[in-house]
């Protein structure tokens, strides 16, 4: 092998050994988005997991059999003042009362799910009475279909930005932490005394944190898709090209973190424009929800910053299979902040 | 006879804003020799120092290494150099072993880590990360990385600050050791019976200029020569002595 091709090789593995060794990479980089994803991802399961009707009436008649069979509700039985007493307190969706030839349907209009129940309810009628009526195969037939970009789930938004929220903060903050560390405790000075040349030395710091930052990448979406489900429009192809994606934005992200790492000497200068960079972006970055619900100046604020344009990019890739060359508007932005950032690190960087 | 040069530095100044750090310096370090920088806190020794070492861009002046423009060649004086800064310099999260490698792989150089820590009684240390180890151990693994590349110059920056008496006397008889095995070692103290002991000649530093430079024996003849007299009562020994001779020279298993 080349002095060179060895140098940088040295220069970025024993970096990423010594991130891997780290407590607070870790915990910030892997331990607090994988939290929040569990958080998400438990949210959603119980937001959505259905409807919970309460019964009041035989459990064989044919509508409650039909609605006992449907997806996504849950049968209740309990004393009548008990089921009425939870339907007003909102922990029933719906209450439903079996008389001869009839179904009473009780609702309680302030709680969202209750249409949810209305329509289960109205539907298992309907299949009930075409059963009694003896139709085994009805004449007009409802097919499904889903389409592709509508999120059933939170979890299929929330993971995305999890994603992006974490490569962004770990792009940022593992250089200025690492970086001001490393020139403090004087490893880059006794770097430098090396005849390795000092953008090799460089090279390497950027490339041990890209390395870091696709492990959790890779760690954060295999979470989701192993706990969660999390949707891959098209299974592997969309797994790789969220992959590319990660490394592509965390380029971009690492090139402000070593800005502002290599400018400043001391944390209690850089901490601060870091988290100027990170924190807007954490809120309006469409980390959480979508930018759509903000008013017209601040979407406008939201979709200037990078994690917006990764963000997107990544939601069109895993949600609607969208392909690189529909992302490449957002991967300009981006590469436009990375070019910003290197250009004006290269000029700032100092070494001790 | 004259000695064969190997460092050579010439009207060596530099500045930090107004402040005039080091102040036309000039001197020869000559091959094979310990040769020493001393002076108080803030005289310009590292300054001077990391200048030689292409770590400082000077003010002005001139700097050859072996031969080489250190100004206008740093990759190549690099390569051919040791150097121990006055703390750390090394992640401390790594293994003395992983450290070994790194730095290894730094100068190009192909070593087996387990005889490089021998050799600094560092082995069985291997496999402790380096923010373990006890100040002396981390002097000791300092100087062991600076000798990877075979250099023919040292520069060794305060060794010896904090350490206990033990691990000062230890690490003197390594110093000694690669002089002999024909390294030139320059090395900066403010611990002027560390200088006594230990070189061959002294330049001595003060706000940024050389205002002596010679040997030990006959800087102190010079002196003595002006009519000076210590005003001291003579001992024949000193308390050091006393504490090395209860706790036995050699170094002990440290930390």
């Amino acid at each position: 092998m080349g002095r060179y091709p060895r140098a940088l090789l040295v220069c970025t593995w024993y970096p990423f050994l010594a991130l891997t060794r780290n407590r607070s990479v870790i915990f910030f980089g892997l331990v607090f988005p994988l939290a929040f994803v569990g958080i998400f991802g438990f949210v959603g399961a119980g937001a959505f997991s259905g409807v919970r009707i309460g019964v009041v009436g035989p459990a064989d008649a044919p509508v409650v059999r039909v609605l006992a069979a449907s997806p996504g509700v849950t049968l209740v039985y309990e004393s009548p003042d008990e089921l009425e007493a939870r339907l007003r307190r909102g922990r029933l969706d719906g209450l439903v009362r079996v008389g001869s030839g009839v179904v009473r349907l009780e609702l309680n209009p302030a709680n969202p799910q209750s249409q949810v129940a209305a329509l289960a309810v109205e539907k298992a009628a309907a299949e009930a009475s075409l059963d009694l009526a003896g139709v085994s195969r009805p004449s007009l037939r409802v097919e499904r279909i889903q389409v592709a970009g509508r999120y059933e789930r939170y979890i299929d938004f929330a993971l995305p930005g999890q994603v992006g929220w974490a490569l962004l903060s770990t792009a940022v903050f593992s250089p200025v932490w690492g970086l001001i560390g490393l020139k403090q405790t004087l490893v880059l000075k006794r770097l430098r005394a090396t005849p390795v040349p000092p953008i090799i030395i460089l090279l390497g710091q950027g490339a041990a944190r890209l390395l870091m930052g696709l492990v959790q990448a890779v760690i954060i979406l295999a979470a989701g898709l192993v706990a969660f489900g999390f949707y891959l429009a098209q299974g592997w192809k969309t797994f790789g090209l969220l992959l590319l994606l990660s490394a592509f934005g965390l380029l971009a992200f690492l090139g402000v973190g070593i800005l502002i790492g290599g400018y400043w000497n001391s944390q209690e200068g850089a901490i601060p424009v870091a988290n100027l960079f990170v924190l807007p972006q954490f809120l309006l970055g469409g980390t959480f929800f979508s930018t759509d619900v903000f008013p017209g100046w601040l979407r406008f604020v939201a979709e200037l910053m990078p994690l917006y344009h990764f963000n997107t990019a990544m939601r069109l890739v895993a949600g609607e299979g969208a392909g690189l060359i529909e992302i490449i508007p957002y991967l300009l932005v981006l590469g436009a902040w990375g070019v910003v950032a290197y250009v004006l690190a290269a000029r700032t960087f100092r070494w001790y | 006879m004259e000695a064969e040069i190997i460092v050579e530095v010439r009207n060596l100044r530099k500045h930090f804003g107004s402040v005039v750090a080091v102040d036309g310096v000039s001197f020869s370090v000559r091959r094979g020799e310990i040769f020493g920088i001393l002076g108080p806190n803030g005289a310009g020794k590292t300054t001077t120092l990391e200048m030689i070492e292409t770590l400082q861009r000077p003010t002005a002046g001139e700097i050859y290494v072996d031969g080489i423009d250190a100004l206008r060649n740093p990759e190549r004086v690099k390569a051919i150099i040791g150097i121990q800064l006055q703390s750390a310099g090394f992640y401390p999260d790594l293994t003395l072993t992983q450290l070994t490698k790194f730095f290894a792989g730094l100068y190009g150089v192909r070593v087996d880590p387990r005889a490089v820590l021998k050799r600094f009684q560092l082995e069985e240390k291997a496999h402790t990360t380096f923010n373990k180890l006890s100040g002396g151990q981390k002097q000791l693994f300092s100087l062991a990385t600076s000798l990877l590349n075979r250099p023919k110059v040292v520069f060794l920056d305060e060794p010896t600050t904090g350490l206990d008496p033990q691990a000062r006397r230890n690490l003197w008889d390594l110093i000694r050791e690669i002089r002999t095995e024909g390294t030139t070692v320059v090395i900066t103290t403010h611990y002027m019976e560390e200088a006594e002991q230990l070189c061959d000649r002294v330049a001595i530093m003060d706000r940024g200029r050389i205002i002596r430079l010679g040997t030990p024996r006959g800087l102190i003849e010079e002196l003595l020569a002006t009519g000076f007299r210590k005003p001291v009562i003579r001992q024949e020994a000193s308390l050091e002595d006393v504490f090395i001779h209860l706790t036995g020279r050699p170094l002990r298993e440290e930390g």
